[in-house]
Order: C-alpha cells, then sequence, then structure tokens
C-alpha cells in the first residue's frame, strides 16, 4: 500500500495552486515552442533556467517537464499541418498525418495525436512508478555491441515501412548514414567530408536537413502544383474535427501497441524513441489488412508512432530519475536545474526526497491531462490555419522556418544548409525517394558507426562479441528475419512485374 | 540502342552512385585501417561503396523496367523559396530580424502566382512584426532586431 | 595622409578614443558566446554570471548558443567581432588542448583573442564502479602493470583533457591503459557501472555528484593538492608527482578590445565571484571560483598548450 501512499503525497505536492500554475505554464510554453519549427525545447529550458532559481524546486521541475512534453505534442502538430519534422521523433508522425491534413482530416489526426499521446503518457507514469528498477537493469544491460543491434534492427525496420521501391529506401538510408558521418571522428579527430568548412567540424545537424528535405520542398511542390493561387487552400473540404468512431476502433490497438513499444525502448538512452515510434509503424502496416493504406492518411499510422513517441518521451525520466544520468538533452537540462537547487539526482533521490519526486511523477499525469484539454480545443484554430489562402500560409512558415534554425546557434551558416538541404529534398522528391529513410539513416548513423567501434575496441577486435551475448544476438536475428520475409515478397512482386512487361 | 525505361530511377541510380563516388574521392586522404582498428575512413567508405553498388542496381533497373517519365522542375519556385531562406542566412547577421524577415516574405511572395504586389508590402511588414514580437518579445532569444 | 610626424596625434587620439569608448561602455547588449552544447557546465555559469552583469553593468548581458561546427564558429565569430567590448567567449580548459591537438585551426587562441578572466576551475577525476575490484590509485596502477594494455578508460574525443589526463598517467607510471571514447558522459557511465569498462576519467561536475550517490568510487582526483570541494580523494599527484591538471572556464574578447574594458569587466566578475549564492552555485557543480588576471589567465594557457603538446608528441596522438 506504500504506492498509493506514495502517489498521494504526490497528488498533494503537484496539486496546489503554485504547482498547477507551473504546470499549466509549462505545459503551454512547451506547446508553443514546440509547434514553432527549429525552436526545441532544449534552448527554452536553457533559457529559462535561471528563472528556475527563483522558485521551488519542484515547481521548477514541474515546469522543465511541462515544457519537455508539451513540445513533443506541439512538434506533432507541425508535422500533421505542414509536414516539417521540428524533431526527430516527428519524422514518422509526418508520413500519414499530413496526408490526413490533405484530404481534410487535420482534426482527427490532431486528436487521435493527442489522445494517443495522453494514453501513453498515463501508461508510461505508471511503468516509471512500477518497473523502473527493472528497466534501470535492461538499460544497463546495452553495451556498445546491443546498441549497434538495436539500430541495425531500427534500420531493417525502415526498409521495411518504406512505401516506394525498397532498394530506393536502402539507397535513402545510406546517404542518410553518410551524412550523419560527416564532421570530426570521435575515435581519431579526423576531419570527414567537412571541406574545410568550420561549420562542419561538429557534423551536420538534424534540424536545417529535415526542414530542408522535408519543409522547404514540401512549399516548392506545393506551389508547383499550382496551390498558392489565389484563395487556394491546402485541404479544401474540412470533414469533421474529431475521430469518428471508426476512427477510434482503428486506432486503439495501435495506439495500446505503440504504448507498450515507446514504454520498452524509451529507456534507453539516444534515439529510442525515433526507434520505437519506427518499430510501431512498421508493426501497424504489418498488421493492417490493407497495407496499401500507409502513407496516404492511414489513421492508425498517427496513433501508434504517436504512442510510442510520448510513452518513450516520459520513460526516459527514469534513468535521469534513478541513475541522475540524462537519457537526452533535455533530462541534462533537468539534471542541471536539479544541482544548481542542492539536489543531486540519482538512486537517494526518492529516500531524501519523496516529494520532489512524486511530486513530479504525479505531475506527469496531470501534465499530460493538461496538453490534452489545452490541445483538443486548440484543434480548431488548428485547422482553420489550414483554411488561410496558401499564397499567405507557405511565406510564414518559410520564415518561421528561417528563425527557428536560426535561433538554435545564431549561426547563419545553418541556414544556408537549410537552403542547401531544401534543393537537395527537392531533387529526392522529383526522382521518387522517399525523405524519411534518409533521417532514420541520418539520426542512427553517427552512433552505429560510434558503438560498432566501440564494441571491436573492447573486444579487442573480435567480431564474435556481437553473436556471443544474447541481447545483441537475438536483435540481430531478428533483423536478419525481417530482411528475409520482407525481401522474399519483393522479390516475387518483382518477378511478376517483370513477366507483364 | 539501349533505351531508358525508367528514366526516374537511372537518374535516381545515377545520383547515389555520384553520392558514393563523390564521398571517397573526398575521403581520399583518410586513413582505411582494419576492422579490429577502424581508421577514419572505413565506416564512411564502405558506406559509400554501398551507395555506389545500390545506386547502380536502381539505375540497372531503371533500364530493365519500364516506369514515369521525368517529371519537370519547377525551377523557379525552387530557386525562390531556397533562395528566400538563403537570403535570411546572409543578411540575419548584419540587417537584424525585422529587415531579413521583410526580405524573405518579398522573396517568397515571388514564387506565389497570382501574387497581388501592392499586397505584398504590407503582408512582409506584418509578418516581420508579427515575428519580432514572437521570437524577441514572447521568448525572449537573444537576436539582434535592427541593423544599428 | 599618415605620415610620422602624424603619429603621435593618431596614437594620442586613439588612446582617447579608447578612453572614451571605455566610459561610455556598455553602450548596447553584450553577448556571451557559448561554444558547446545548452546545459553544459559553460552555459549554465555562462548565465549564471550573466544575471549578476545585467544588474551591474546596467545594459543586458545576454548567453548566446553557437555549438555549430565543433564550437569553432562560434569563437570564430567572436574573434572576428568588433573589438569593442560587447562580444565575448567562454573558453575551457579543453580550449588548449585541441589547439594543441589541431594547430591549423582558423585561429590562434594566444594571439587572437584578449583574455579577460578566469572564472571557475575543477579537476578531473578518476573513479570507478562500487563493485569493481580496483581498492585505491595505487592498485589500479599495480594492476595495470601485471596486465598490461588490458586496462580501459572511458574517455572524451581525442585529445580532450580526459584522454590527456590518462595518457599523462600512463606516460609517468609506465602503464598502458586503453581510452575507449564516448560522446559525452551518460553513455561512458552505463559502460562503467556495468563493469564492460574499466575505469572513468571524467570532469569532476560529473563525477562528484555521482560519487555523492555512491554510483562511483573516486580513486584520485587532478588539482595540484588536496581539493577543496572533496578533501577526502587523494590527489593523482600524491603518487604521481607533478601529474596534475584543472579544467577552467574563461571569458575572452577579440583582440586589440580596449584595455579599460577588460580591466572593468575583471573587476565585476571578481567582485561577482565573490558572492555567496555563486560561489554556493558553482560548489553544488563541483566547481571552485578562480578569478584572474588577463596575463595570469594567457599565461596559464600558454603553460597548457606547452603541456598538452609534451603529452601529445610522447604519445602520438594526432588529429587525422
Amino acid at each position: 500500500m506504500s504506492m498509493l501512499s506514495d502517489l498521494a503525497l504526490g497528488l498533494s505536492v503537484a496539486l496546489t495552486p503554485a504547482n498547477l500554475l507551473f504546470c499549466l505554464i509549462g505545459a503551454l510554453l512547451g506547446t508553443l515552442i514546440g509547434v514553432l519549427p527549429g525552436v526545441g525545447p532544449v534552448a527554452t529550458i536553457a533559457m529559462l533556467l535561471p528563472i528556475t532559481y527563483t522558485l521551488s524546486p519542484t515547481g521548477a521541475l514541474i515546469m522543465l517537464s511541462g515544457i519537455y512534453y508539451g513540445a513533443q505534442y506541439g512538434g506533432s502538430t507541425t508535422a500533421i499541418l505542414v509536414n516539417i519534422p521540428g524533431e526527430t521523433s516527428s519524422v514518422v508522425t509526418c508520413l500519414d498525418g499530413h496526408p490526413m491534413a490533405r484530404q481534410g482530416r487535420a482534426g482527427p489526426a490532431l486528436a487521435i495525436a493527442a489522445i494517443g499521446s495522453f494514453f501513453a503518457g498515463c501508461v508510461a507514469t505508471l511503468v516509471i512508478v512500477l518497473v523502473s528498477g527493472p528497466l534501470v537493469a535492461l538499460a544497463q544491460a546495452f553495451g556498445p555491441a546491443e546498441y549497434f543491434a538495436l539500430m541495425v534492427l531500427g534500420l531493417v525496420l525502415t526498409i521495411v515501412l518504406a512505401r516506394g521501391s525498397p532498394l530506393k529506401a536502402v539507397a535513402m538510408i545510406l546517404t542518410g548514414l553518410l551524412l550523419s558521418l560527416v564532421g570530426t571522428d570521435v575515435h581519431t579527430g579526423a576531419e570527414r567530408l567537412t571541406f574545410g568548412l568550420p561549420l562542419l567540424q561538429g557534423g551536420l545537424d538534424f534540424v536545417p536537413l529535415a526542414m530542408g528535405v522535408f519543409g522547404l520542398s514540401e512549399i516548392v511542390s506545393n506551389l508547383e502544383k499550382g496551390e498558392g493561387a489565389k484563395g487556394e487552400m491546402i485541404a479544401a473540404h474540412i470533414t469533421g474535427l474529431m475521430p469518428t468512431w471508426e476512427d477510434i476502433k482503428a486506432s486503439a490497438p495501435a495506439i495500446l501497441r505503440g504504448t507498450a513499444l515507446g514504454s520498452a525502448l524509451g529507456v534507453l538512452p539516444g534515439a529510442s524513441s525515433m526507434i520505437a515510434s519506427f518499430a510501431s509503424y512498421t508493426l501497424e502496416k504489418k498488421l493492417a489488412a490493407d497495407p496499401s493504406r500507409f502513407g496516404k492518411g492511414a489513421i492508425e499510422g498517427v496513433a501508434g508512432p504517436e504512442s510510442a513517441n510520448n510513452a518513450g518521451a516520459q520513460v526516459s525520466f527514469i534513468p535521469m530519475l534513478t541513475l541522475g544520468i540524462p537519457s537526452n538533452s533535455v533530462m541534462a537540462l533537468m539534471i542541471g536545474a536539479m544541482m544548481i537547487q542542492g539536489i543531486q539526482p540519482g538512486p537517494m533521490i526518492i529516500a531524501k526526497q519523496p516529494e520532489l519526486f512524486w511530486g513530479l511523477i504525479a505531475s506527469m499525469w496531470i501534465g499530460n491531462a493538461m496538453l490534452v484539454i489545452i490541445n483538443l480545443p486548440l484543434i480548431g484554430i488548428w485547422v482553420r490555419l489550414l483554411n488561410i489562402p496558401y499564397g499567405l500560409l507557405f511565406p510564414a512558415i518559410l520564415l518561421l522556418c528561417a528563425i527557428g534554425v536560426y535561433s538554435m546557434n545564431n549561426e547563419p551558416g545553418e541556414v544556408l544548409l537549410t537552403a542547401g538541404a531544401g534543393v537537395f529534398g527537392y531533387f529526392l522528391l522529383k526522382l521518387r525517394c522517399e525523405p524519411a529513410p534518409l533521417l532514420l539513416g541520418f539520426v542512427l548513423g553517427a552512433m552505429m558507426e560510434e558503438n560498432l567501434r566501440r564494441a571491436m575496441l573492447l573486444s579487442r577486435g573480435d567480431p564474435m562479441i556481437f553473436f556471443s551475448n544474447p541481447l545483441s544476438a537475438v536483435l540481430l536475428g531478428a533483423s536478419v528475419l525481417l530482411i528475409l520475409i520482407t525481401v522474399f515478397p519483393s522479390v516475387k512482386s518483382g518477378r511478376e512485374k517483370l513477366v507483364e512487361d | 540502342m539501349l533505351r531508358i525505361r525508367n528514366p526516374q530511377d537511372f537518374m535516381a541510380g545515377l545520383f547515389f552512385v555520384l553520392l558514393g563516388a563523390g564521398a571517397l574521392w573526398g575521403m581520399s586522404d583518410l586513413r582505411m585501417g582494419t576492422a579490429v582498428r577502424m581508421g577514419p575512413a572505413y565506416i564512411p567508405s564502405l558506406v559509400a561503396w554501398a551507395l555506389i553498388v545500390t545506386g547502380a542496381a536502381i539505375a540497372v533497373k531503371g533500364l530493365i523496367i519500364a516506369g514515369p517519365s521525368l517529371e519537370r522542375w519547377a525551377w523557379l519556385p525552387l530557386a525562390l523559396i531556397c533562395g528566400a531562406m538563403a537570403f535570411f542566412g546572409l543578411v540575419i547577421a548584419q540587417a537584424g530580424l525585422v529587415l531579413a524577415s521583410i526580405g524573405v516574405v518579398m522573396i517568397a511572395c515571388a514564387a506565389a502566382p497570382g501574387r497581388n504586389w501592392l499586397h505584398v508590402p504590407v503582408i512582409a511588414v506584418v509578418m516581420s512584426a508579427g515575428a519580432a514580437l514572437l521570437f524577441h518579445g514572447l521568448l525572449g532569444l537573444p537576436m539582434k532586431l535592427w541593423p544599428w | 595622409m599618415i605620415t610620422p610626424a602624424r603619429l603621435p596625434f593618431i596614437a594620442a587620439a586613439l588612446i582617447c578614443a579608447g578612453a572614451a569608448s571605455a566610459q561610455t561602455w556598455p553602450e548596447r547588449q553584450i553577448t556571451i558566446t557559448v561554444v558547446t552544447a545548452a546545459g553544459g557546465s559553460p552555459d549554465t555559469v555562462g548565465r549564471m554570471i550573466a544575471a549578476k552583469l545585467t544588474e551591474r553593468l546596467g545594459k543586458p548581458v545576454v548567453v548566446e548558443i553557437n555549438a555549430a561546427g565543433a564550437g569553432i564558429a562560434g569563437t570564430l565569430g567572436v574573434v572576428r567581432s568588433q573589438p569593442d567590448g560587447h562580444n565575448m567567449v567562454i573558453l575551457t580548459g579543453g580550449t588548449p588542448s585541441q589547439q594543441a591537438l589541431r594547430p591549423k585551426q582558423p585561429y590562434d587562441l594566444t594571439t587572437d583573442l584578449a583574455m579577460v578572466t578566469t572564472l571557475c576551475a575543477y579537476p578531473m577525476v578518476v573513479s570507478v564502479s562500487p563493485k569493481s575490484p580496483i581498492k585505491d590509485f595505487k592498485d589500479l596502477i599495480a594492476r595495470a602493470k601485471a596486465n598490461p594494455g588490458k586496462l580501459t578508460y572511458s574517455m572524451n574525443a581525442i585529445g580532450s583533457l580526459h584522454h590527456l589526463l590518462g595518457e599523462w598517467i600512463n606516460i609517468e607510471a609506465g602503464i598502458d591503459m586503453q581510452g575507449i571514447p564516448y560522446r559525452g558522459s551518460p553513455p561512458a557511465f552505463m559502460d562503467v557501472s556495468s563493469g564492460r569498462v574499466d575505469l572513468m576519467i571524467d570532469t569532476g561536475t560529473f563525477s562528484f555528484g555521482q560519487i555523492a550517490q555512491g554510483q562511483l568510487r573516486a580513486l584520485a582526483q587532478s588539482a595540484p593538492g588536496k581539493y577543496a570541494l572533496a578533501p577526502d580523494v587523494p590527489a593523482v599527484s600524491d603518487t604521481l608527482p607533478g601529474v596534475n591538471m584543472m579544467s577552467w572556464l574563461g571569458f575572452a574578447m577579440a583582440k586589440n578590445t580596449p584595455r579599460p574594458v577588460i580591466d572593468r569587466l575583471n573587476t565585476e566578475v571578481r567582485a561577482i565571484l565573490e558572492m555567496d549564492d555563486i560561489k554556493n552555485r558553482l560548489a553544488e557543480m563541483g566547481n571552485v571560483p578562480m578569478p584572474s588576471s588577463p596575463d595570469e589567465m594567457l599565461g596559464r594557457i600558454k603553460t597548457e598548450l606547452a603541456q598538452w603538446k609534451k603529452i601529445i608528441d610522447a604519445k602520438g596522438i594526432k588529429a587525422e
């Protein structure tokens, strides 16, 4: 029964008017910065840190975590409405979310994303309370070999989910991998493919690439279809703001499965919530009676990944709260905020600061509930944005992108990179190459190389390290299996095509 | 004569081959190393070679299996949209947020068919003011607003 | 036209202009560029000091992150800025080591920047998992000698202070531990705490917190003697005399910034570092305040450059 009393303690802390207000401020601000492409929670939280000195530690953390998951919600909104993934995790949301918006179904897409995220957030909070111990053990079992194997699996999943030709998807993944290897090599300090540009020494950043490849090329292709013409809009007729009963029936299992995937993978640092959302998408596509609907506005393709991604985001609090180890840069900032308040995050925090720990946990529930309450009415406003003539909308989107990229590092060079990525993205679009696999390859590439080389160093050059240890063997085995079941149908259909020729 | 049956795939394949080859060329001065002690070029070269092979396969497939022909390219919108973005990068450090934003919106509006040149400056000024309010006022980003 | 006869006048005019600008300084917002990721200790400390400077100088002092291009782009921006005292960059203990590793950087640390003051310092810490059989620092050396090339330590990128301390210990103790590079402390910690890597060399900022929580056990720290914030952790130099290093943070501006401006800033920062709340916050992060004169800061950088070059040459470390 101690858990109930712990939660009661947490609720009593989180439900004080001051903390409710911090939670609301955080959620609102998070939604706002999440919606703005390029402006991320990291920059915002870093800016707010000095203000948090004056707040109570619990209030500060509640507000900062509100910003964090608020930004996750906001990011999906931009992905669905204008096809710009502001963060790694919303790449998958673009795939079916934006087609839904174009069909006039932005409302249901946004609503199901919010509902799925809320459900996932609630479950993930329970996961934190109940099984954070075993999950931490799982995280510690992941060494370089296991991470490498997991990322291989992630890439294989991308090939499986590719809409068009699998061969082109492979080429796009490889291109993404190559782009991710630009910059200084951690192991040798060598500069690779930087062409002497100081800007590239630290590698390419995700946001300029994603914004260019998805956002700018999308604008150009819309203009080309005549959508900038007077009064023309992205979605001509809007069919209802809320999901229909059919939508909910289709989404419910996807939300459940996505939540499970996100909760399991979220504890691993790095790109785990992105892998979780890709995995969820693949799973839904494989389970669907008619996989060809995916990429054309299948609601399960929004519901599953959004739930996976939000569950993952929530579960990523575990390493921070239990080990004092951040699993992403937002968590690193939260640890900074705690340390400045004189609190050392780590295994002793539950015993030493129960109000803070349980208050934060309880506030996650409240925060997620607030986000649904904030976001469901907002859907009406967001959808009305699509009623703005495109000739007015696209200059605004472009301006927001430009300022967003610049605000990350105050580096004009990155804005130029975005413009370059836009040209690149348009070329790819014209050659019918899907950009999503490129971005996944890009996110995973550098980490894969690092872990592969680290594993080889630790095993003193024995490649058996990947097979001798059970976890990585299982993950690699699963990848091979997936390749086999993907390749065989495609070989078959390829033959059929040849015969038709 | 060999007819290219799927120009889209053929061009895509060619593009990937060139990309891979370019990467190999760009890394020609870096050490490969061995599988045990990998040099900086080891993994990127593997990836580049894989890209060349995949690209070649796509190109060959484009020669054999029929498919759509190349689409027309919208050069002007492409140049204007990416140009507007580049313009922002080029002037923001000197001109400040307000003027750079006005420039971006004006260039972008030139890409819209059926634009009304009387409205464009108004739209640009309004959007620029909005951006300044949002990013500088509300979010407090440390950005220069004016050239001075 | 500039004739030799006019030179004194021009010099006088320039000095007056300098003095005048120092009197009216600051005329507008002062920007502190941080060239590492948001939330790192340069960012956090930078914002703490910026808030106090804003109060004392009457003009906003803001922190701007430019982590693009591994920090080179941001530093270059300050090097090329107007030398009028409105642009600062935060250098770290890692700056000289990077310069030593990459002499071909687009700027020369010692001549292209005017130092203002160092802010604070912390040692590097050698630690192990609490479950590790390694008892103390001497035991570590004995085990490394018994198993040549077998022991591994986690570090940051090539040429980081983590790496240099590891190799310095290798040189002085005559051992051959192998450095495993990581991008940041968290993944390194996970591998050390699970025993895949034998020991961790990391910053005091990261390590002392984990040690306090019982998740790491300290073997030694790299301060020249006892470190005030961790008096019971032995110094590396107790066992290997002469092996000591401190990482630090410090302000620098474009060269030719008027000396009165630099002196004024130096005085203000010194006063800020005396404040109790700043001292406490620094201590929470494992840092001690370390103000210095511009010349002391430049001297420190030069000494470190020479020291790191020695280790880099001895061990054949190079950025390929």
